[in-house]
């Protein structure tokens, strides 16, 4: 495998310019620049108009995500986000980054080609950064499912779960999530995690999932999950628990922390105090930008049910569940797990083809819907603590990385 | 060949159809053989045992919901006969 280095000591697997509107009426205009070039200039951004704090954080990581190689910022102007704040953050990393500002800028017209000759020269400068080579220790890997079904509890996730395993037994990191989909799961993790004190912030999580959740109404459950034969969240969480493999959990992370050390970790998504601004993730991509501002370089997604996104920044690996949506839907998926049950494979050779995908994929292989040009991408308001001293008690430094999650 | 039920674990209270089940197709359940009253999508669940009001069904070992209504081994056990014991589910046409 081979990737771009970045100042920090990561490599990125992608080499794009993301475009980041800075407020909804900045969208367009941001689209309209990225459109001009191919899929590696993307869209991503926020669409609120007042400052939150997680949102602001979120640009940050993702800006300077190894996979990014520059950025260019587009705002109104009478937003509430800290542009200058971002610019600085993106240029302290050395990537090259530009600000319009749309209301300085003469309009819409005037902005994107200005936008769009900054995003040229960049992607010059981007062609000349010399590739170095990729090792699995180098890679953070995410999963996620969307469109769950009574197959992937069966097939797709504990696959994905395989395939952790032999990401984590080669020194790299990987991380599951959507603790709302582990709720009946908690104690089953605690008695994974590498010390007493992150098995109970483990069980402190879902609990916290619970009680958001309950608030809500109703569980991260949809409706097409029962649909699938799916009946109880307990249900689905069993089946989610799956992808997370049989390695220790070495530690819990918040959006935007970053793992210390190499090995499994669960991320919190759901927001710490008061319920506000609505549902934890309002859908599948919401938790992808999360598992990215975490620093995944790519994302196993499965679907029971046949989830067609993609994403910006990170490419989205398809583990479809049900061998009759694989049938349905073969041009949207990467693997098909449900040849489990029709004994077609094991699941254990579906884990291996799925590392042998991640390997691929990390050399530069287009996955369905990167292909498809799928980079969806959404953001919203949440509010997060940090985590608590318990939640990553492991402090090995992989060479050129920084200590510890990063902060601030 | 596609297997037409599946016991995920030992001692399970549901199996899982692996194909597509068509009504009146013959079910081998817990020794028994028992005609399926519905066509079962592949996925969904199905008694392996005769169920009673408020038994804790397993899947994989672990507890999936209280059972609602009484369930005959082999029949589908889905929203209409099992309840989670954390938050509810929610189904489309619901407020």
């Amino acid at each position: 495998m081979r990737g771009y280095p970045r100042s920090d000591g990561r490599k990125g697997i992608r080499n794009v310019i993301v475009v980041a509107y800075l407020v909804e009426c900045a969208h367009h205009v941001a689209g309209k620049i990225a459109a001009a070039f191919d899929d590696d200039v993307q869209v991503i951004g926020f669409g609120g108009c007042y400052p939150n704090d997680y949102a602001a954080m979120m640009l940050r990581r993702l800006t300077t995500h190894p996979n990014v190689g520059g950025a260019l910022l587009v705002s109104l102007g009478c937003e509430g986000f800290d542009r200058a704040g971002l610019a600085d953050h993106i240029a302290a990393s050395g990537r090259p980054v530009a600000t319009l500002v749309i209301q300085q800028e003469h309009g819409t017209r005037s902005t994107i080609e200005r936008g769009r000759a900054w995003v040229a020269r960049a992607r010059e400068q981007l062609a000349a950064v010399p590739q170095v080579p990729v090792e699995l220790s180098d890679l953070v890997v995410g999963t996620i499912c969307g469109g769950s079904d009574g197959t992937s509890g069966i097939t797709a996730n504990p696959a994905v779960g395989i395939a952790f395993d032999g990401l984590v037994a080669a020194g790299g990191t990987a991380i599951f999530e959507e603790t709302g989909e582990l709720i009946g799961c908690e104690y089953m993790m605690r008695d994974r995690a590498v010390t007493p004190e992150l098995g109970a912030e483990l069980v402190g999580a879902v609990r916290k999932a619970e009680a958001y959740y309950t608030t809500l109404g109703h569980g991260s459950f949809a409706p097409g999950n029962a649909d699938g034969g799916l009946t109880t969240i307990e249900e689905k969480s069993l089946g989610a628990y799956s992808k997370s493999g049989s390695a220790p959990i070495a530690g819990l992370l918040k959006p935007g922390d970053r793992a210390p050390a190499p090995g499994l970790y669960l991320l919190d998504v759901v927001p710490d105090g008061e319920v506000r601004w609505g549902f934890p993730n309002i859908n599948d991509n919401a938790e992808a930008a999360e598992l990215m501002a975490c620093g995944a370089h790519l994302i196993l997604f499965t679907t029971g049910r046949g989830s067609v996104v993609g994403s910006a920044i990170s490419p989205l690996v398809k583990v479809c569940a049900n061998p009759q949506t694989y049938r349905a839907m073969a041009e949207d998926m990467d693997v098909d797990a449900g040849a489990v049950l029709e004994g077609r494979a094991t699941l254990g050779q579906v884990g291996a083809e799925i590392l042998e995908l991640v390997r691929r994929v990390a050399t530069g292989e287009q996955t369905a819907s990167e292909a498809m040009g799928h980079q969806e991408f959404v953001l919203t308001y949440k509010a997060f603590e940090p985590v608590g001293p318990s939640c990553l008690p492991l402090t090995v430094v992989r060479p050129g990385q920084t200590m510890g999650a990063v902060t601030g | 060949m596609t297997p037409q039920l599946l016991r995920l674990k030992e001692g399970d209270d549901v199996l899982i159809a692996a194909r597509p089940i068509a009504a009146g197709e013959i079910l081998r359940v817990g020794g028994a053989e028992v005609p399926a009253a519905d066509d079962i999508p592949t996925g969904f669940k199905v008694a392996a045992r005769d169920l009673a009001v408020g038994d804790i069904v397993h899947r994989l070992g672990m507890p999936i919901g209280r059972v609602t209504a009484p369930v005959g081994a082999g029949e589908v056990v889905h929203v209409h006969n099992l309840e989670s014991q954390y938050l509810r589910t929610h189904r489309r046409g619901e407020a």
